[in-house]
C-alpha cells in the first residue's frame, strides 16, 4: 500500500510541474490583492495592524477558492477520474493523496508567502507567526473542504460563481478562527487557543471529507 | 499477459441476472441475463446511441443497474477480480510522456515490468514515441496507449468500448490478436462495437441493443 501512495504521488507532483497556472495563478492573485490591499489601508501602524492581518487572511481564503475548479477538471476531461474509481487502491485514499497534492500546490505556498509580507508591511513578527500557522492550519481546511463542491460542480461549464456560493458558508468557521488568531496575537495575547480550535476543524475535515468527496464523484460519474 | 489466470484453478464466470439498465429516459436493457464462462467474448452490438456504453459502465461498475445484479462464480471471495475499462476518453495525460502514461498504470495495478511496458510499446509501434509528451501525439496514438495497458496490467476482465474507434489497421489487426490471446488464457471480454472488426472463431456471445427493446442472440455461438 505504502508504494502505490508513493507512485500516486509522484505521478500529482509530476503532473504539477506541467500545470503551472494551477499553483502560480492562486500566488499571484494572492500577491496582487494583497499588495492593493496595503495601497488602499495606507501607512499608519495602527490600521496596517488592525486591517492586514484580515485583509490577507481573506485574500488567502479567495485564492484557494480560485483554484477549486481545478481539483478535478483535468481528470474528468481526459477520463482518468473514472479511471481512478477503478483502480485496485481505495479511491479515498487516491483523493486524500490528490487533495494533499493540491494542498502542497496551493495552501502551502500561501502559508509561506503571509507571513513574508507581514514582515514587509512591518506587522509585528507575533502577527507574522500567528499568520503562519494559523494559514498552516487554515489551508488544508479550505482545500479539503472545498473538495466536495469541486466534485459536486464536476463537469460544470463556468461553475466558477455557483463553486463560490457553496463553498463560502463552509469556509466561515475557519476564517474566524483563522483570522482571530492573527488578532490575538497582534495584541499581544495568547494564540495557542485559537491554534487548537483550527486544529480541532483541521483533523475531522481532513479525515472525513477525502470519503465524503469520493462518494460525490461516485455519484456525478453515475 | 498470457499468463493471467494460471493461477486460477476454478474457471471464473460472470453471471448477469435481470439486469435492467436505463440511461435518462431510454430504457437499454430490460431483465437482460447472461453467463460470461472464461474464455469468452461478451460482444455488444447496436446503432450510435443505443446504451452499449452505459451498459458497459454497468458491468464496469461504474453505474448502477436500475434492478438486477452482477456476481462472478469462481472467485475466492466474490470480489470483483482485476479489470480493466477502456472507455471512449482514452486517459492519457498529455504532460506525461508516452511511456510514463503506462507505466503509472501498470504500477498502480501492482504489475509494474519494465520488459512488459517495453514489450506493449512495440506491439503498438509506440516505441519511437516513448519518451515524448502525450500533449504531441495523435488521436490513434493515444488510443493505442490506452489499449497497450490490456498488456500492462494483467487484468483478467477486459471491457473495451469501441476500442477500434481512431486505430489503423495494423493497429486493429494486433487488438484482435491480443483480445484472442487473452481469451485463450481463460480471460474475460467485454467488448462494444458497432462494426466487425473480430475474426468469427472466437467463442463469443452477442447481445444486440435496440433503443428500447434487447435480447440475447446466438448465445454461446462457437
Amino acid at each position: 500500500m505504502r508504494r502505490d501512495i508513493k507512485v500516486l504521488i509522484c505521478r500529482e507532483l509530476s503532473l504539477l510541474g506541467h500545470y503551472r497556472a494551477l499553483w502560480s495563478q492562486p500566488l499571484v492573485f494572492f500577491v496582487m490583492v494583497v499588495s492593493l490591499f496595503h495601497f488602499s489601508i495606507g501607512v499608519a501602524p495602527e490600521t496596517i495592524l488592525r486591517m492586514a492581518p484580515a485583509a490577507i487572511w481573506v485574500t488567502a481564503l479567495l485564492s484557494v477558492l480560485l483554484s477549486l475548479e481545478r481539483i478535478f477538471q483535468a481528470d474528468f476531461d481526459d477520463g482518468s477520474l473514472e479511471q481512478m474509481v477503478l483502480l485496485p487502491q481505495s479511491f479515498t485514499m487516491i483523493l486524500w493523496v490528490k487533495l494533499f497534492v493540491h494542498w502542497l500546490a496551493v495552501g502551502l505556498p500561501l502559508a509561506l508567502m503571509a507571513p513574508l509580507y507581514a514582515y514587509l508591511v512591518q506587522l509585528p513578527a507575533a502577527s507574522g507567526w500567528a499568520l503562519f500557522l494559523s494559514l498552516l492550519l487554515g489551508t488544508p481546511i479550505l482545500v479539503f473542504l472545498g473538495s466536495l463542491i469541486a466534485a459536486l460542480t464536476i463537469g460544470l461549464r463556468r461553475s466558477s460563481v455557483l463553486t463560490g456560493l457553496l463553498a463560502l458558508p463552509l469556509y466561515v468557521p475557519a476564517l474566524i478562527f483563522g483570522s482571530q488568531t492573527v488578532s490575538a496575537a497582534a495584541y499581544g495575547l495568547p494564540i495557542a487557543g485559537y491554534l487548537a480550535l483550527l486544529a480541532a476543524l483541521l483533523i475531522p475535515t481532513v479525515t472525513l471529507a477525502p470519503s465524503a468527496a469520493a462518494a460525490i464523484i461516485r455519484m456525478m460519474l453515475d | 499477459m498470457d499468463a493471467i489466470s494460471a493461477s486460477h484453478a476454478r474457471p471464473i464466470s460472470l453471471h448477469g441476472r435481470d439486469l435492467c439498465v436505463e440511461r435518462g429516459n431510454l430504457r437499454v436493457c430490460d431483465r437482460l441475463s447472461f453467463v460470461l464462462q472464461a474464455g469468452t467474448l461478451l460482444e455488444v452490438l447496436g446503432r450510435n446511441g443505443a446504451g452499449k456504453t452505459s451498459l458497459l459502465r454497468v458491468i464496469a461498475g461504474l453505474s448502477k443497474p436500475v434492478s438486477g445484479q452482477l456476481s462472478w462464480h469462481g472467485v475466492a471471495d466474490s470480489q470483483a477480480p482485476s479489470m480493466t475499462y477502456i472507455a471512449h476518453k482514452p486517459a492519457v495525460k498529455n504532460s506525461l510522456t508516452v511511456r510514463q502514461n503506462l507505466s503509472d498504470y501498470a504500477r498502480l495495478h501492482g504489475q509494474y515490468d519494465e520488459a512488459a511496458v517495453q514489450h506493449a510499446l512495440n506491439a503498438f509501434g509506440l516505441l519511437p514515441w516513448a519518451d515524448v509528451l502525450c500533449a504531441e501525439i495523435s488521436e490513434g496514438q493515444r488510443r493505442k496507449i490506452a489499449l497497450s495497458r490490456l498488456l500492462v496490467e494483467g487484468s483478467i476482465l477486459w471491457i473495451l468500448d469501441e476500442p477500434t474507434a481512431s486505430l489503423d489497421q495494423a493497429g486493429a489487426d494486433y487488438l484482435a490478436a491480443m483480445i484472442d490471446r487473452h481469451l485463450q488464457a481463460h480471460g474475460l471480454a467485454v467488448i462494444a462495437r458497432h462494426r466487425d472488426m473480430l475474426p468469427a472463431c472466437m467463442k463469443r456471445q452477442t447481445i444486440r441493443l435496440s433503443s428500447r427493446l434487447m435480447e440475447p442472440i446466438g448465445a454461446a455461438r462457437h
